[in-house]
């Protein structure tokens, strides 16, 4: 087994507001080994991008994480204070932000930005050193060079979001983590940008943790994938495992949600209800309202581990597992 | 550019000749006339009235005198004034206006400083004590009755502590004893000359330091040592000349009505830089900053406070405008000889040259100062160009 480079061990996380604490993030546990690619799905507000910026510590005033660690290379990143963490920003774990359209200032010039982010963890690069390497990442993410000394404004939405890319891998970190990188690029572009993004993660042997609603997205790019739901992640596990027997209903459910070009025309199922709210979130399962399996026990006692019979780091939280017992799993 | 100034240059002129083409029929519908002050003089008989009248040639129609001022006016003539007959207006004018914009942009300056400084550090530490104290205290002064302040300062400061003088321009034991040919005029000439000068160097300092080539350390150095130099070299050529004691004079009867006015004003700016910061902080930019690991006073000035910026020069702007009307009060309250005052006495004088006169360049000015303005929003923000405006 390879090195482990990120362990988060049972993370929660809660927003305070006026009307009571949200609940984001529960208990929250898995690792990701070097070099691979984990998506994280879910649907919105079940907490994804709280966790991704959990892990940098970038979280708004009135989060608080009321238990447990996120350790990067062993390393407890929720102990460090806050001038050693800067270290790891960008230089170790750099970001794709979801909103990469204001993701860059607008007064500064695109190329700047990127060559602040280098001399900032870099200080022995002088800024025409640093400006060569911005020119060597432009080419890498498929920007022109003349590029580098434009404005935001004169980009449009695709080479904003390329800029983005070259940025995040500016410090050559060791852990990208990606927020619904193409979310606002239409599908064409969205599609070249994510190849790039990834061939890329290939030629450098980045680890990289893909955030997004689009299930089809994370297939294609992630050899390991997790499922978000409420806060909790649900099920975790490669891939490929979790298409050929998912073992939460949420994440059957989520997959027959979406349509495949491939094989007979199946009704696309939805899943009946709405996602809880965190403020107040249901007792036990979060899922038990929306949930066909439900028993009394579902409503009450929060499910334990469960791990796949044929691997053992595909786990779900889950009473009623599916394929297991005989259950069959009503996708496809 | 040279499209931009002169479309703008075209639009000042328009809108100076309604402003003053305004301000002329406001007087001329005001009730009574400068000669109504001799009415109670018994030496002045209705004859020699009616020559005054002539003379400056109040019986002819309204539409006769207005084309008449008009002409003059633009043709650089302002007329000359009724109650300090027969001082030319531009001279009266040149003399005063001056001391008022030195008053007011130096006080103005210093307001909006310090209301920036204090509100990006307030954003910044946001629900913190420093936080909810500083804005008491801004709210405090910005709401507070101008007059009531400045009359408290006066009395603290001037007469309590004596610390300041309580008002005027000058010393006039001091200046009684100065060498022949040495004004108080000359001698502010000089001084603002000084200031611009320092403000030339300064600007240059900054386009120097503007250089991406320069490491962080290096700008800092040139932005704030080289003027640090330029103040010591002109305090040094100041203090050697002699005229030293001169200038300080003027410059410490300007603290006290710069403190006040700067006081009053520095909450409106620091309210607003909280408010637009609280908007930059939550933008995704700033939160990349953070992510990238740059140190937190880096985050605050260059990306938060930055882009905050701009919507407090815009009220900037808007507030050159009431240099004028705040003036009456200050003027008046420090017997400060500057525009203002000269406003007011000529309006009570019905001395309508130097009233329209005084109005006018405080047109002229707001104009240049809005183009100023409009010409630095473009340099500010690089999604702005000149050619858009």
């Amino acid at each position: 087994m390879a090195e482990t480079i990120l362990e988060i061990d049972n993370l929660s996380l809660r927003y305070k507001t006026k009307k009571g604490d949200v609940k984001a993030l529960n208990r929250v546990s898995f690792q990701l080994e070097k070099g691979l690619a984990l998506g994280l799905v879910g649907e919105s507000g079940c907490g994804k991008t709280t966790l991704a910026n959990a892990i940098l510590r970038l979280l708004p005033d009135n989060a608080e994480i009321t238990g447990g660690h996120i350790y990067f290379d062993k390393e407890d990143l929720l102990l460090l204070a806050e001038q050693e963490l800067r270290e790891y920003r960008w230089k170790k774990i750099s970001m794709i932000f979801q909103a990469a359209m204001n993701a860059l200032a607008p007064v500064y010039r695109v190329g700047d930005q990127i060559i602040e982010a280098i001399q900032n963890h870099a200080p022995e690069f002088t800024y025409s050193a640093a400006k060569e390497r911005v020119q060597r990442l432009f080419e890498l993410v498929g920007l022109d060079c003349s590029r580098i000394d434009h404005y935001p404004h004169q980009y449009s939405g695709g080479m904003k979001q390329r800029a983005i890319i070259a940025m995040a891998l500016a410090c050559d970190p060791d852990l990208i983590i990606a927020d619904e990188p193409t979310t606002a690029l239409d599908v064409i572009v969205q599609d070249r940008i994510l190849k790039r993004l990834n061939r890329v993660r290939e030629e450098l042997g980045m680890t990289m943790i893909y955030i997004s609603h689009d299930i089809a997205v994370i297939a294609e790019l992630s050899k390991v994938m997790g499922v978000m739901y409420a806060g909790e992640l649900v099920e975790f596990g490669s891939t490929l495992s979790l298409f050929k027997q998912a073992i939460h209903p949420y994440t059957a459910g989520l997959m027959n949600s979406f349509p495949s070009i491939k094989g007979a025309k199946n009704q696309l199922s939805i899943i009946p209800g709405e996602p809880p709210n965190l403020l107040n979130p249901p007792a036990g399962c979060k899922f038990h309202p929306r949930c066909q399996y439900v028993t009394a026990q579902c409503r009450q006692v929060r499910p334990p581990l469960y791990r796949s019979p044929t691997e053992q780091q595909h786990f779900a939280l889950c009473w009623h597992p599916l394929g297991a017992n005989g259950k069959e799993n009503d996708h496809e | 550019m040279g499209a931009f100034l002169l479309k703008r240059t075209l639009h000042i002129f328009l809108i100076l000749f309604l402003f003053v083409s305004l301000t002329y029929l406001l007087f001329q519908v005001t009730p009574g006339s400068v000669v109504d002050k001799f009415l109670g003089n018994p030496k002045m008989t209705p004859e020699i009235i009616a020559k005054i009248r002539a003379q400056f040639g109040l019986d002819d129609p309204w539409y006769v005198q207005y084309f008449r001022y008009l002409k003059n006016v633009f043709t650089g003539q302002l007329g000359i004034s009724y109650s300090q007959y027969p001082t030319p207006v531009w001279d009266i004018l040149k003399d005063r206006i001056p001391r008022t914009l030195v008053l007011f942009l130096s006080s103005r300056v210093i307001s909006f400083y310090l209301g920036f400084i204090l509100g990006k550090i307030i954003a910044w530490k946001r629900g913190s004590l420093i936080d909810t104290s500083t804005t008491a205290v801004g709210i405090t002064f910005w709401t507070m009755y101008y007059p009531l302040l400045a009359i408290v300062n006066i009395w603290l400061f001037g007469f309590l502590l004596g610390w300041f003088p309580i008002n005027g321009f000058t010393n006039p034991l001091l200046w009684l004893n100065a060498p022949e040919g040495l004004t108080v005029n000359l001698i502010f000439a000089y001084m603002i000359l000084t200031g611009f000068i320092f403000l030339i160097l300064w600007m240059i300092a900054w386009l120097i330091a503007k250089k991406p080539e320069l490491s962080g350390k290096t700008k800092k150095r040139i932005i704030y040592i080289s003027p640090l130099m330029v103040v010591i070299i002109a305090v040094l050529v100041w203090g050697f000349s002699g005229y030293g004691k001169y200038a300080w004079d003027i410059i410490y009867h300007m603290i006290l009505p710069i403190f006040t006015l700067a006081l009053i004003s520095f909450g409106g700016t620091m309210l607003l830089t909280r408010d637009s910061m609280m908007e930059t902080i939550q933008e995704d930019y700033v939160m990349a900053a953070r992510a990238k690991g740059l140190p937190p006073k880096l985050i605050r000035d260059k990306y938060a406070a930055r882009t905050a910026l701009l919507p407090v020069v815009t009220s900037l702007t808007l507030s050159l405008g009431f240099v004028l009307s705040g003036g009456v009060i200050t003027e008046s309250l420090f017997s400060w000889p500057g525009l203002g005052r000269t406003l007011l006495d000529a309006a009570l004088m019905q001395d309508v040259p130097l009233a329209i006169g005084a109005f006018a360049f405080t047109g002229v000015f707001v104009l240049i100062a809005h183009l100023v303005v409009d010409i630095l929003y473009a340099v500010l923000d690089p999604r702005i160009s000149i050619e858009t405006i």
